[in-house]
């Protein structure tokens, strides 16, 4: 009797001890757990945050390429926001050309600036890629070797390839990149992607009339998107003014995102030629230079202010507006010949 | 058999004496651990505060707007005195702008510039303070004014750019 | 007894070792990462930018920079050219003194702004500064000079802004 009991008494403490154990245990799993879960999020937050800043420094201040090691997180870009996992950051005015996703494998994220002036300086274009996108340049002009060589950036992972004569296949090995981008320059026939780049990851953007000698170049530009039904590359056409956008053109993942930014572009430049016209009033007011500042210059950035208007519809009459911007670059230069002051 | 059952329930006593200790000092550090994380995150609010002040102060230093490119003096930031006062007089008659685009990229800030010397003199280009704001974060630096009226060549004035980030 | 003090002691034990386990995690977990912020603003550059704006800027005297000033001050302390009232000297200091009290001092920065030459280090023909403390900039400076050579040599422009948090209000 006395062991039976003694028996079922250490059962039942040895039961009480697991319970208790177990939660204890729990407790403090769940504590891990969700201090696990608060710190991702907060690590998150913080590379959001970084990009973001990151983002605004160079959107002000245009440098070299840089790259930024990021940890092992997709980072996806669209016109209007970049996310990372559930936490997004606004680009609001900021023109960001990129691909759609930038693959946590790649650990960095390059970003690039150049200043776009038309004809003075509105907004700096920025552009973030990662070292897993490759861009494969075609030309057959010399005359995009000092574009493709001294400008566009070491830092990304370009390459120029030859075009094989033999059914004009661009020549170029896999190298496991999760996105190609074949960038053509200059007017060709059209050209072949080998066999392994035959598919939705690969896209092409060609510039035929592309110098990029000229001053402000301007003209076509067309985005090819592979459809998986007819199993080619579809054309489809939009525009590009100044070096900085044919750039745009380049890195952007689709023509929906480059027009979209284009159009963020040009609300930036309404905005900048709205404050000039009004300098022009002012200094029309003060008397100062009176050949100057009149109903001539005040027109002209009436002009241009009504054609930005609508930057949706950035892409129409875009001859027109280069007029315009042409002729208040040569009336800036008369001003400064007669040592009066600047409209910008 | 009655000393037997009483030393079983002092024994149970006991260990739940132990556990009440146990959870009361779980309960201790999660308290002063949760409050001092609260005081941690005023304080991250404070320096977040000063970081997007900064990121207003790149932006409005950087204006192409204000700006004076060709006659900015290396090192420093140059305004040109038109565009400066252009710039006012656009954000206090256009609301769609000011409202739009320059409230995007000012966001709940006083910008002001003021001319110290020679003459006193200052322009609040925007204004957007937000009522109740915890945290008022300012900003300064000193920038060179570029009049273009005086010509030829035009003179500099000695100023400072003010920014008050509120959040 | 002496088992049950046996087992006392035990859990005195345990609830020895729990204290000092909650001990360690709160040291690690209240350990602050240093706030890295934005370091664009430079504090160096803060003092070059305050330098370089004050001596490209147009004093109301013949529209004349301040600069130039400074150089009419260091040779001789005579005015090339049309005369003021004041010393180049004196005009220099009232002149730079006013823009630093409006600015530096307006957000509770010391300073102390002097102009020495490579010829006699020690002597200061322009020395303004925020205040009459000995111990003033006696702490951490960020300084920013400028070398400028001018008739009678090298001049160096020095610029100390000293330790307050810059930017705040004091």
């Amino acid at each position: 009797m006395k062991n039976q009991k003694a028996a079922i008494e250490l059962q039942i403490n040895w039961i009480f001890v697991m319970i208790i154990g177990g939660i204890i245990l729990f407790f403090f799993i769940g504590v891990v757990a969700k201090q696990r879960g608060v710190s991702e999020q907060r690590l998150v937050n913080e590379l959001i945050r970084d990009i973001d800043q990151y983002i605004s420094g160079a959107s002000v201040a245009p440098r070299g390429a840089a790259s930024l090691p990021v940890p092992g997180y997709d980072i996806q870009f669209t016109c209007d926001h970049l996310q990372i996992k559930n936490q997004r950051s606004l680009l609001e005015s900021r023109v960001v050309f990129a691909p759609d996703y930038v693959d946590k494998e790649d650990r960095q994220l390059i970003v690039w600036a150049l200043p776009w002036e038309i004809p003075y300086d509105v907004t700096n274009f920025l552009y973030a890629t990662g070292p897993g996108v490759r861009y494969v340049f075609v030309y057959e002009d010399d005359k995009y070797d000092d574009f493709y060589y001294n400008f566009v950036t070491d830092k990304i992972n370009k390459i120029k390839v030859p075009i094989k004569d033999a059914g004009r296949v661009l020549d170029f090995v896999d190298e496991g990149s999760y996105r190609t981008r074949i960038v053509m320059l200059g007017q060709m026939e059209p050209v072949q992607v080998p066999a392994f780049a035959k598919n939705k990851d690969t896209s092409f953007v060609w510039i035929p009339f592309f110098d990029p000698r000229e001053k402000l170049p301007a003209g076509e530009v067309y985005f090819l998107q592979y459809n998986p039904t007819t199993e080619e590359f579809e054309p489809a056409e939009s525009k590009f003014v100044g070096v900085p956008s044919v750039i745009g053109a380049v890195f952007s993942s689709s023509l929906e995102n480059y027009n979209c930014a284009m159009a963020k572009a040009f609300k930036n430049l309404h905005t900048v030629n709205t404050v000039f016209a009004k300098k022009v009033e002012l200094l029309g007011a003060s008397q100062v230079c009176p050949a100057f500042y009149g109903e001539y210059d005040r027109n002209l950035l009436a002009e241009i202010s009504a054609y930005t208007e609508y930057p949706g519809n950035w892409q129409l009459d875009l001859e027109d507006l280069l007029s315009k911007v042409a002729s208040l670059r040569q009336r800036n230069f008369l001003i400064e010949s007669q040592s009066c002051p600047l409209i910008y | 058999m009655r000393r037997k059952r009483k030393r079983a329930q002092i024994q149970t006593l006991e260990t739940v004496a132990v556990l009440f200790v146990f959870f009361l000092l779980i309960s201790l550090s999660l308290i002063f651990y949760m409050s001092f994380s609260k005081g941690r995150e005023a304080g991250k609010m404070a320096e977040l505060s000063h970081e997007q002040a900064v990121q207003v102060a790149q932006v409005i230093s950087n204006l192409p707007e204000i700006r004076a490119t060709q006659q900015a003096i290396r090192g420093v930031n140059t305004f040109d005195l038109k565009q400066l006062e252009a710039l006012e007089l656009v954000l206090e008659s256009d609301l769609e702008l000011s409202k739009g685009i320059y409230q995007e990229r000012f966001g709940t800030s006083t910008i002001t510039v003021r001319q110290i010397f020679p003459s006193p003199k200052n322009w609040t280009i925007y204004d957007n303070p937000e009522p109740g704001a915890k945290f008022e974060t300012p900003f300064f630096i000193p920038v060179a004014l570029y009049n273009p009226l005086d010509i030829p060549g035009g003179n500099y004035s000695f100023g400072i750019l003010e920014i008050v980030f509120y959040s | 007894m002496k088992k049950a003090q046996m087992e006392i002691m035990g859990m005195v034990v345990i609830v020895l070792i729990l204290v000092v386990a909650m001990m360690f995690v709160l040291f690690f977990a209240t350990q602050e990462k240093p706030g890295e912020g934005i370091k664009d603003f430079d504090d160096k550059l803060y003092s070059f930018n305050t330098l370089s704006a004050v001596l490209h800027t147009n004093v109301p005297f013949r529209s004349l920079q301040m600069q130039s000033v400074i150089e009419m001050c260091m040779w001789n302390d005579i005015w090339v050219g049309q005369a003021h009232t004041m010393s180049p000297c004196e005009y220099a200091s009232a002149g730079i003194a006013t823009m630093l009290s409006h600015s530096l001092s307006y957000i509770g920065q010391d300073y102390h702004f002097y102009v020495s030459t490579n010829t006699d280090p020690d002597f200061y023909k322009i020395d303004v500064k925020s205040s009459t403390d000995p111990a003033l900039c006696a702490g951490d400076i960020q300084s920013a000079t400028q070398p400028l050579t001018y008739a009678g040599g090298t001049m160096y422009i020095v610029l100390d802004i000293c330790s307050k948090p810059r930017g705040e209000i004091s």
